[in-house]
């Protein structure tokens, strides 16, 4: 075998990625029992390999296997993704499996300059030898594997792939890849922390640009779950400053708003699958009242959607008030915590109010809520979110600490998170009436009120890059001869090159 | 036993003509039953001497009890043997293939065994001018394969491909003759010993071989700017014909490129820049196959654009000469063959059913061929590299080999041309998937597939796994193949 892996976690770090793999993927899994009507076979056959392969990934004692299983849920994930067979599925998943073999490659080669310095794959091995060796050996190879991990995890400016491939899944795929496939990279970094010993303080620059980058545009958006989408470019933002800062307390809340985040992110998505699945459009403009028909959904929408934001006592409060505390000397990340914050309840409430409040339009008079298998994930998670708010001391002590590894203490229960609470309700509001006042806000499809964010788009620029090496290949295809004289001279252009070559008069 | 050697030679050529006479005998389906047991006592024969080969040995046959120099010696050692057998396991699965369709009779065959007994011929043959033989025999038999269906296009790419492959064999002759004249002899270690010599005295004349070759075997395998011909002849010819060439006969430049460069080459410091050389082409073979076949829109030329860029890998392994190099080279040698072969077996199937070769005409084929769609899938997934199939393993190797040298430019290249290969082969996978029906080619008869074409798709893409998981199996075979290039 090329490769091995063990049944049995490693340690704690892979042991609560593993509990919140298979804490996620039941749930995710009884709610595509109502949910998926096409094509069964083939759409539990890729979800069964995108769990395996998630699973095989925290699982990994070397990094290979770490490789060999991240590819394989990248493959089942590209099937899920294009699993409706629209139009636009097929552009989001070519972008999303670019994208990561992409990513996948640099992490792989990462590996190898690894293997290269440490002769293993093993990770304790690594471990082992890496306390030996020059620091300064060590950070480019590290560098090289974040950037990778960046490309899994959607992270600014590596992100493009994931407002698209969001809206075209099914929404219980959603749910997973926003719950725990976007976190494998991250799981991949404080793995590589804990192993090298080294940290890149390019990653808190990036999660505050990506903080702050996925809140702004999520604002403006239109399409629920692409809004979703944007969300989770800014609240793995968050778990990247935790993990940049590189503190106990850092990636402890790091690793919190990783567990809080896919709890959270994945309700959400089910709650807009449960009203997709309900009304059939994605469209904020053409929802709207829809709380009186849907009641459960309205609840346990309201409850995510008040965790994301962190208002307490639901869980988002706690792991984010852990990362500000953080990087609390940082006026600049304080800043980009409290835009980010705002925003964040802005475009909730805009996503709250056009979805289950005001008029109900004709067409959606006979909706109503989904069938019990789809409520039951619903509902369980608004309590995860419930339970985990209330009590944080307890998830923190038995699931945190001891994936970090060290003994975290923190107090949840202080006036400052109080007044920080205060203060985002008050910005978000302004922000809300403020985005609504000048159009950036509006719930029309068509063209955005404000151009600069549409023309300065990466999306744009990737593409635009491709395009160009597309035309490029073209160009090349005319220029390749077909006559066969043509080729016949070619060959003797050949030789006499090669020959040139080896002659080499220089030499 | 002790005419092993020859026998996995005549044995297939000999079943070549006994196809013919299978006329006169009142038996079913009696040219295929012919076809299989000329490769399967070879591969027999071929396995029982497959212990001691493994272990590093060689066995040695003389023609007529002529010891070389004078008479001409087949050998059996590590590479011979690892070529030999995946010759003659594609050979089957090509006739697995074949074994459904009824226009391919009694004449198919015939050539086909012909073109497996040259192939055979050249990998077992110690004499460089029974190499040349056994290269022309290969080449006529296949001419007439390619343009086996008469049809128009086919006999102009079959002209082509005519011209191309004996300007080729032309250089080599010349070569041949060049090394015949310096040495006194055409047996391939006598030349290999006197070589060193000749190079210390008159380096000019070895260069003047060494290229003659170089361009020789670079037409035959397809290295740029030499590959012209073979989109042409891959996607004219009929489906197990671009099977049998992209599988087996754009391997045979790459064998006698292992085989005759390491050893004449070996010992001077020409191997070097010749290995620098080899490695530059390969990267731009490999780059530019991934860009053409980006664009291409006809599948099987897009799958002969891909065998180019495939072949760059393999060009890229053996051009850094080491040892982990030639391991990744020879595995993606092994694992092309195999992947490509089936590959063009799923594209023949898609096109006899729809009558079209577009890919932009295959819309929502999944739909009514889930099966051919399911390994076309993991059989790109393979070539891609994606894990846990076989191409994987052979591409880390080659990457593995890149670093360990620190040649980071070639690394860049690689990385883009696994990059362009996912992105080639994922815009075929999307479109299959796509919700839009396909609609047949106006007065176009699909023709019936029988289970045999399935099943040789099926049958490769579980080795596909197979070989992905215990990879260890193939590197095997592989080891004393290397032994014999590095000793």
């Amino acid at each position: 075998m090329i490769f091995q892996t063990s049944f049995l976690p490693i340690d704690n770090l892979s042991r609560f990625m593993l509990f919140l793999i298979a804490f996620l993927f039941p749930l995710i899994f009884i709610y595509s029992l109502s949910y998926v009507k096409r094509n069964l076979f083939r759409y539990y056959f890729v979800l069964f390999i995108a769990f395996g392969g998630m699973v095989g990934t925290v699982l990994a004692r070397d990094l290979l296997s770490f490789y060999i299983f991240l590819e394989i849920m990248t493959v089942g994930i590209y099937f899920l993704i294009i699993d409706n067979a629209k139009k636009e599925s097929f552009p989001a998943g070519f972008k999303y499996i670019l994208m990561m073999f992409g990513g996948g490659i640099l992490i792989l080669l990462s590996f190898l300059l690894l293997y290269n310095l440490t002769g293993t794959f093993e990770i304790a091995e690594i471990a082992r030898v890496a306390g030996t060796l020059n620091k300064s050996a060590l950070a480019p190879i590290f560098t090289l594997f974040a950037i990778g991990c960046l490309f899994e995890i959607g992270a600014v400016p590596f992100h493009i792939w994931l407002p698209d491939a969001h809206p075209v899944a099914p929404s219980p795929v959603s749910a997973l890849l926003s719950g725990v496939a976007i976190k494998i990279g991250a799981y991949g970094i404080i793995r590589m922390i804990f192993t090298l010993g080294v940290l890149s303080p390019v990653l808190i620059f990036i999660g505050a640009v990506s903080m702050v980058f996925g809140v702004v545009l999520a604002l403006k958006q239109t399409n629920v779950k692409r809004l979703l989408a944007y969300h989770s470019i800014s609240q793995m933002g968050y778990v990247l400053l935790g993990i940049g800062v590189g503190t106990g307390l850092g990636i402890g809340g790091g690793l919190f708003h990783i567990l809080n985040h896919a709890v959270f992110k994945a309700l959400l998505f089910l709650c807009m699958g449960a009203v997709i699945y309900a009304t059939g459009e994605r469209e904020l403009n053409k929802l709207g009242g829809l709380g009186k028909r849907m009641p459960v959904t309205l609840v346990t929408f309201g409850i995510a959607a008040l965790a994301i934001s962190g208002i307490p006592p639901l869980n988002g409060f706690a792991s984010k008030a852990m990362i500000a505390q953080s990087v609390s000397g940082n006026v600049f990340l304080k800043l980009a915590i409290i835009i980010t914050a705002s925003g964040t309840v802005a475009s909730f409430v805009k996503l709250f109010r056009f979805t289950f409040l005001g008029k109900l339009p004709d067409k959606l008079k006979n909706s109503k809520d989904v069938p019990v298998l789809m409520l039951f994930p619903l509902l369980f998670l608004a309590g995860i979110c419930l339970v985990a708010g209330i009590f944080p001391d307890k998830v923190l002590g038995n699931l945190i600490s001891p994936a970090v590894g060290s003994v975290l203490a923190f107090n949840f229960i202080n006036v400052k998170i109080l007044i920080d609470t205060v203060v985002i309700i008050i910005f978000g509001a302004v922000v809300y009436m403020l985005g609504l006042k000048t159009g950036y806000m509006k719930i029309e499809k068509g063209k955005s009120a404000s151009s600069l964010p549409g023309r300065l788009s990466l999306d744009l620029i990737f593409c635009g890059a491709a395009d160009m090496f597309t035309r490029g290949c073209v160009e090349l295809r005319k220029l390749h001869a077909r006559n066969l004289n043509v080729n016949l001279i070619w060959i003797f252009a050949a030789l006499v090159i090669v020959l040139l070559i080896m002659y080499n008069p220089i030499k | 036993m002790g005419h092993a050697p020859i026998l996995i030679v005549v044995i297939p050529l000999l079943a070549a003509f006994l196809t013919h006479l299978t006329k006169y005998v009142k038996l079913k389906r009696g040219a295929e039953i012919v076809a299989a047991i000329g490769m399967v006592v070879p591969l027999a024969l071929l396995l029982s001497l497959g212990r001691g080969v493994i272990a590093g040995g060689s066995v040695q046959y003389n023609l007529g009890g002529w010891p070389p120099p004078v008479g001409i010696s087949l050998t059996i050692d590590g590479l011979s043997f690892f070529f030999a057998l995946m010759v003659l396991g594609i050979g089957l699965l090509i006739v697995l293939y074949s074994l459904g369709i009824y226009i391919f009779a009694r004449r198919y065959y015939s050539l086909l065994l012909i073109a497996l007994s040259g192939i055979l011929g050249l990998v077992l043959t110690r004499d460089i001018f029974n190499m040349y033989v056994f290269f022309e025999v290969l080449a006529v038999a296949s001419y007439v394969l390619v343009a086996y269906k008469h049809k128009p296009r086919a006999v102009k790419a079959s002209f082509k491909y005519l011209i191309m492959t004996e300007a080729a064999w032309v250089l080599f002759l010349l070569a041949i003759a060049i090394l015949y004249g310096l040495t006194g002899s055409l047996n391939m270690d006598s030349i290999a010993l006197q070589i060193d010599k000749i190079y210390q005295a008159n380096p000019q004349v070895i260069y003047l071989v060494f290229s003659l070759m170089m361009v020789s075997f670079g037409i035959k395998c397809g290295m740029f700017p030499l590959h012209t011909w073979i989109p042409e002849v891959h996607s004219q010819a009929p489906t197990p014909v671009s099977s049998l060439l992209s599988g087996l006969i754009l391997k045979v430049g790459l064998y006698a490129m292992l085989r005759i460069f390491f050893l004449f080459f070996g010992t001077t410091l020409l191997l070097q820049s010749a290995g620098q050389l080899v490695l530059y082409l390969g990267v731009i073979t490999l780059v530019l196959g991934a860009c053409l076949a980006l664009v291409q829109d006809e599948l099987k030329k897009l799958l002969a654009y891909s065998s180019i860029s495939q072949i760059g890998f393999v060009l890229v392994g053996i051009g850094l000469g080491t040892e982990l190099g030639l391991k990744g080279g020879l595995f993606h040698i092994f694992n092309h063959a195999l992947i490509k072969a089936a590959l063009f077996f799923c594209a023949g199937i898609i096109i006899s059913q729809i009558g079209f070769w577009r890919i932009s005409r295959m819309k929502g084929i999944w739909r009514q061929m889930p099966g051919v769609t399911f390994s076309f899938c993991i059989l790109s997934l393979a070539i891609i590299g994606v894990p846990p199939f076989n191409g994987f393993v052979s591409k880390l190797f080659i990457l593995q080999a890149t670093l360990a040298q620190k040649n980071y430019l070639v690394i860049v290249f690689l990385f883009m041309g696994i990059l362009l290969t996912a992105a080639y082969y994922f815009r075929v996978i999307q479109t299959f998937f796509s919700p839009e029906e396909f609609q047949h080619k106006p007065d176009f008869v699909p023709q019936p597939v029988g289970p045999f074409e399935h099943l040789s798709t099926y049958v490769v893409a579980v080795l596909c796994l197979l070989v992905g998981l215990f990879p260890d199996v193939v590197i095997k075979f592989i080891q004393p193949a290397i032994k014999v290039l590095l000793p």
